[in-house]
């Protein structure tokens, strides 16, 4: 029972913000100390509320920690709505980010030199006193509870005492001294009733109560001071009750037990009790019309029957050499050990603070796959296989997590002396993983242009997925410089995610020693984490690399094989694993939204339409093609069944590339099923024999829209379903995706297809230009013009002009209707909430970077 | 007995040839290969992958690829993937065990759920007991496995999460990780066959009790849970058994589901992301594994009639 206690989450949140409390009490302490220090002039009525102020605080920041660490923690992951541009993401962005993004979105038109440098070992050290703290937390709050009890009980024992002494042993106090409490009263205008007696056991006078105050006097008092003196101290009481100090006595004896731990706290506390007797020192030696002298008199008359009891709020609170110095004028000078005490506390605080404050390591971050073949990064791309080259494999730049524009990775910086010519500089010290078959441990070998130049001639020598474009040469220029040239000035080599970042680097005589099969098993790369265990379409374990150039947090990844997406999600749920790296079904996206124990990390999403084959009979008419697109209310289908985990798309061109959005897009479709019918009428389709069907030349207008499984089957429904009111006869025809894939390589004879890309930055290009017919291209749409201002942008390497020539030959496409733009699927990665900094990545989830290190907060 | 194995064995070679052919012409000429579903449709090297459809010989005519593989089976030499690029025999080694296991342990649940409800519903004919087992049979039977699976994941997975969800257990880890891991798959597979089998135990039993040698038993003052156990239960197994038998191809085909609901590493999870991937060598192999398996399974059936039925007799 008391491990299950020990290890709940509220536990480890409280152990947490007791800890943070450290710090916390000891700045507030450091901070009042040089106030006082520079406000030593003023007022001890203003010193005292300075100090009381500080207690107070001391109170509540842990309970702005305590609701800021739950809100952390439980807060809802939902869905962050869609928001244009740029996507919002959960984690928290690093400064470092805007960094990068200033200089990456000018390292397009014109490259600069962009370095960032890794995380100092400083930060290292503490995460790891961090993780080593964490399993003591739990007994942390134990030990904390059993001393909030004893104090308790202490206080509760205090108090019973001081009610015994309002009975026991008094005795009335002689008339005169009534008549001069009675006397102070109304000179100090106190509404109270105050009681006052003799008592034969206290050794100071001393105030009794809360609500009905009493004041003790000791009967030795009465003796040995005179009846001036005897006022005096009286007066000093009575200003104690004006001022309602026992009450807040009261509060700063549980402020003090909540906080007993921190030493900070009680010398807080002790100035306020400190400045209080001072504010009553001041009021009795004016209440009294005395001088200061005499009243430091009869303090230090009471000293010597002075007896030490927090609890007895009275004439001895405080100290009374302090307060009789202060008296004559001659302050107390600060004693150089307590300085040297309170430098040796603020160094402790400052250690708690930094470990309390830096996030956690170790661990091991399971993420589910469905499918994971192999493991050499230019023979496929499968979403299984492209998350572990991410973990694996270095890449001269990444994507950067907000637009996908280039950052600095293993390229330390870059620059671009002419149109065609890229000269990277690479990070130094880099090195590629060791304990392996290639390279022993403590033999790793580093990274060096030689490597950039094998991997680039090895990746356009047997890449199939992606392809880097028209490279001339790739030369080592010296040890840590490479040159790249293009054939043509090519500015999407860098700006598209899908060229130069897919270029993962590899150590050549992996390849040799291991040949292609081996490698493919036991692949050997610099990234942060290396292979430990690899079974095909089974498991991956992968172990953090110690001398990566940002030393992990997490002690590993372990890639789970789950191919049911379904089981997926379950597993995500249950905390079987803890990142469902891409979530493909969009009813998913609604039913992991609501639990509020999960993150969904919004990344790069797909284009989803209709696209065209514009050679097959009809769809060869732009008349036809143009009625079917106003037949139908792609607006009400997408909202039906896509927002808000996607939105309406006007075109191709994703909006989270940086291309910016077109204005007059929308304008180019529109719903209007009379004008559709008219223009079928026009080309010929008419229902001529009653069938409820158009025909032209006994031809029906039927046609299968075929597609594969997925959110878009039920976006087709939906519209073929308003098609057939038309009099239109299509149908959905759901196919397997390699089925649906082969049938729009070889032409597609239906004529209308649903259209699918991860919109890639050069989608437009490959998806519509006359060179990539038959390939990419499966509307088998040339037109000369659209080809010659995609050509032309593909070589601009000014933004805006690129700009200018993408978008409009997009809306020469779109005019065309080459294609009819259904809308923008977003794309999730989903995680628990206690796994932070992830970065969704355009090129593989992005677990250690320069701006991000993922860890488990558990 | 022994000519009688060797002329079922040598018989089952031309079945398995067939059973090959089919399975070839199915893959090659069904659209879009291995190849095809490499291509993304924004981002591929048209280039390279030609050079690399030739490399793998997929742009050979049909008769000239299927005529290789033959040549490389009749060595024993299932291939090698084109996705993962390792002998096809390789993965079957390894994943193959995993299946039997599976397969064995939800044949094991069905009997051990089947014979007691069989016996109990068959001796309580027509009371509460009987309407209850027929009633469980039913659904059992009526439940597709796969929405079992989710269920059973759903419940003990996610909800009271006493069970893991995926994967297979280790002994390494102990006896309970390596139980655990079995458990989910095995019920949800078995649970169909038990259904089937505890019908058939109760009518089997029930024709054997109506029979006048256990009458006579009983007339000799025998206990009737003797009766039960002794006299009818052996001679009602029989059909149970040959059923058993022959269910378990049935089971294997199921385990194509199973492992993929349950990520159960075995033959049917590599049969089925072969087929996702178009990967002919490993589709060629598993199939011609499950098919080996079955002909296997009903020889053993048949062998185990004389075992159990000492008048039948094979020559």
């Amino acid at each position: 029972m008391i491990d299950v206690l020990l290890e709940s989450a509220s536990v480890m949140l409280l152990g947490r913000v007791l800890v943070h409390s450290l710090w916390q009490g000891v700045a507030i302490a450091i901070v009042l100390a040089t106030l006082l220090w520079i406000l030593t002039g003023v007022s001890s009525n203003g010193r005292y509320y300075l100090s009381l102020s500080a207690l107070l605080t001391c109170l509540l920041l842990p309970m702005f920690t305590l609701v800021y660490f739950s809100t952390a923690t439980s807060s809802s992951p939902r869905f962050v709505e869609y928001e244009p541009i740029p996507p919002t993401y959960n984690v928290q962005r690093s400064p470092m980010i805007d960094q990068l993004l200033m200089a990456d979105a000018s390292a397009l038109a014109k490259p600069e030199t962009v370095q960032l440098q890794p995380r100092s070992m400083t930060v290292r050290t503490l995460r790891r006193w961090k993780f080593k703290l964490e399993p003591l937390l739990p007994w942390l709050v134990l030990g904390w509870f059993l001393g909030i009890i004893t104090l308790s009980l202490r206080l509760g024992l205090g108090f019973r005492s001081l009610q015994r002494l309002r009975s026991n042993f008094v005795l009335h106090v002689p008339p005169h001294i009534k008549t001069t409490v009675l006397k102070l009263s109304q000179r100090l205008e106190l509404k109270q009733d105050v009681t006052i007696k003799l008592s034969q056991i206290v050794d100071v006078p001393l105030v009794v109560g809360f609500v009905k105050p009493l004041i003790l006097v000791p009967v030795s008092v009465l003796n040995s001071l005179t009846p001036e003196q005897l006022e005096l101290i009286l007066a000093h009481e009575l200003a104690h009750i004006k001022r309602v100090d026992p009450i807040i006595n009261l509060l700063q004896n549980v402020v003090e037990i909540i906080l007993f731990f921190n030493p900070a706290i009680w010398w807080i506390s002790q100035q306020v009790r400190q400045e209080r007797e001072y504010c009553c020192d001041a009021i009795a030696v004016a209440a009294c019309q005395s001088n200061t002298y005499d009243y430091a008199q009869t303090l230090n008359q009471l000293n010597q029957l002075r007896i030490a009891n927090t609890l007895r709020l009275a004439a001895n609170g405080g100290s009374l050499l302090k307060r009789i110095l202060k008296l004559v004028g001659k302050p107390l000078k600060p004693n150089p050990s307590h300085g040297l005490a309170g430098f040796g506390l603020l160094l402790l605080s400052l250690a708690i603070a930094s470990v309390a404050m830096a996030q956690p390591q170790g661990g091991v971050l399971k993420v589910a796959f469905e499918s994971m073949p192999q493991l050499d990064p230019y023979k496929s791309a499968g979403s299984g296989e492209i998350n572990a080259f991410a973990q694996i494999f270095d890449q001269l730049v990444l994507p950067a997590p907000e637009n996908y524009s280039p950052t600095p990775h293993l390229a330390e910086s870059w620059e671009s002396p002419d149109d065609t010519t890229w000269l990277f500089k690479l990070r130094e010290g880099v090195v590629f993983q060791d304990g392996n078959d290639v390279f022993p441990e403590g033999a790793n070998r580093e990274v060096v242009a030689e490597d950039i130049v094998y991997s680039i001639n090895r990746f356009l020598e047997i890449s199939t997925v992606f392809t880097l474009g028209d490279i001339e040469s790739v030369t080592a220029l010296d040890k840590y410089t490479v040159e790249l040239k293009t054939a043509q000035p090519d500015p999407f080599l860098l700006a598209d995610p899908n060229r130069l970042a897919r270029v993962h680097i590899v150590p050549r005589e992996a390849i040799e020693q291991l040949g292609e099969e081996g490698f493919a098993l036991n692949p050997i790369g610099s990234g942060p984490f290396e292979v430990e265990s690899f079974i095909p379409d089974q498991e991956l374990n992968l172990v953090r690399n110690e001398d990566y150039f940002v030393t992990p947090h997490l002690d590993g990844v372990e890639f789970v094989f789950i191919p049911d997406p379904t089981v997926q999600t379950i597993a995500v749920e249950a905390q079987d694993i803890d990142v469902v790296p891409y979530l493909f079904n969009i009813d998913s996206f609604v039913q992991l939204s609501d639990n509020p124990d999960l993150t969904l990390l919004p990344g790069a999403g797909s284009y989803r339409g209709l696209g065209v084959n514009v050679t097959t009979p009809p769809f060869d008419e732009l008349a036809v093609r143009d009625a079917i697109s106003k037949a139908m209310n792609i607006d009400a289908a997408v909202a039906a069944v896509i927002e808000p985990y996607g939105q309406r798309a006007y075109g191709q061109v994703p909006y989270w590339f940086e291309f910016e959005e077109d204005p007059e897009l929308p304008g180019l479709w529109s719903h209007d099923p009379e004008g559709a019918l008219e223009q079928l009428a026009e080309a010929g389709f008419t229902d001529s024999d009653g069938d409820g069907i158009l025909d032209r030349d006994g031809e029906p207008l039927s046609f299968d829209i075929k597609t594969f499984a997925g959110s878009q089957t039920r976006v087709l429904t939906i519209l073929v379903t308003q098609l057939k009111e038309l009099g239109i006869d299509a149908n959905v025809l759901q196919q397997d995706g390699a089925v649906w894939g082969e049938d729009l390589q070889t032409g597609n004879d239906t004529g209308i297809f649903f259209d699918y890309s991860f919109a890639s930055l050069t989608g437009l290009y490959a998806l519509f230009h006359g060179d990539n017919i038959g390939i990419t291209n499966t509307h088998f749409y040339a037109n000369p013009d659209v080809d010659a201002l995609l050509d032309e942008a593909s070589a601009t390497l000014d933004f805006e002009t690129r700009n200018d020539l993408w978008l409009e030959a997009q809306r020469i496409i779109m005019a065309d209707r080459a294609a009819i733009p259904l809308y923008f699927e977003n794309g999730y990665v989903v995680a628990g909430n206690y796994v932070k900094d992830v970065e969704p990545g355009a090129v593989g989830l992005q677990l250690v970077s320069l701006v991000n290190n993922a860890y488990l907060d558990q | 007995m022994f000519p009688y194995v060797l002329r079922r064995l040598a018989a089952s070679i031309p079945v398995l040839l067939g059973i090959s052919f089919i399975t070839f012409t199915l893959v090659t000429f069904a659209p879009g290969d291995a190849i095809s579903l490499m291509l993304s449709r924004d981002t591929t090297n048209a280039e390279n992958v030609q050079l690399l459809r030739a490399e793998l010989g997929l742009d050979n005519p049909w008769y000239v690829q299927y005529y290789d593989d033959m040549r490389g089976l009749a060595r024993g030499d299932f291939g090698t993937s084109i996705n993962s690029q390792q002998p096809v025999m390789a993965q079957i080694k390894q994943r193959f065990p995993n299946t039997l296991l599976l397969t064995f342990s939800a044949m094991l649940v069905a009997l051990f759920l089947a014979i007691p409800m069989g016996l109990l519903s068959a001796a309580r004919r027509n009371r509460p007991a009987d309407y209850g087992a027929m009633f469980l049979s039913m659904l059992g039977v009526a439940m597709p496995n796969f929405w079992l699976g989710l269920m059973l994941i759903l419940l003990f997975g996610l909800e009271l999460r006493w069970l893991p969800i995926r994967g297979i257990g280790s002994l390494e880890e102990g006896i309970w990780d390596f139980v655990s891991h079995l458990i989910l798959p095995a019920v949800t597979l078995g649970t169909a066959l038990a259904a089937l089998l505890t019908r058939l135990t109760r009518n089997a039993l029930l024709d054997v009790l109506s029979e006048d040698y256990v009458r006579t038993a009983r007339a000799k003052g025998l206990r009737s849970l003797f009766v039960l156990l002794k006299h009818a239960l052996r001679n009602a197994i029989i059909p149970v058994v040959t059923t058993a038998g022959l269910q378990f191809g049935s089971l294997l085909g199921g385990a194509v589901i199973i492992e993929t609901i349950f990520s159960w590493p075995g033959l049917g999870l590599l049969s089925i992301t072969a087929i996702r991937q178009r990967d002919l060598p490993v589709i060629q192999g598993t199939v011609l594994v499950f098919a080996l398996c079955f002909m296997l399974v009903t020889l053993l059936v048949d062998i185990l009639y004389s075992v159990i039925d000492p008048r039948i007799r094979y020559v």
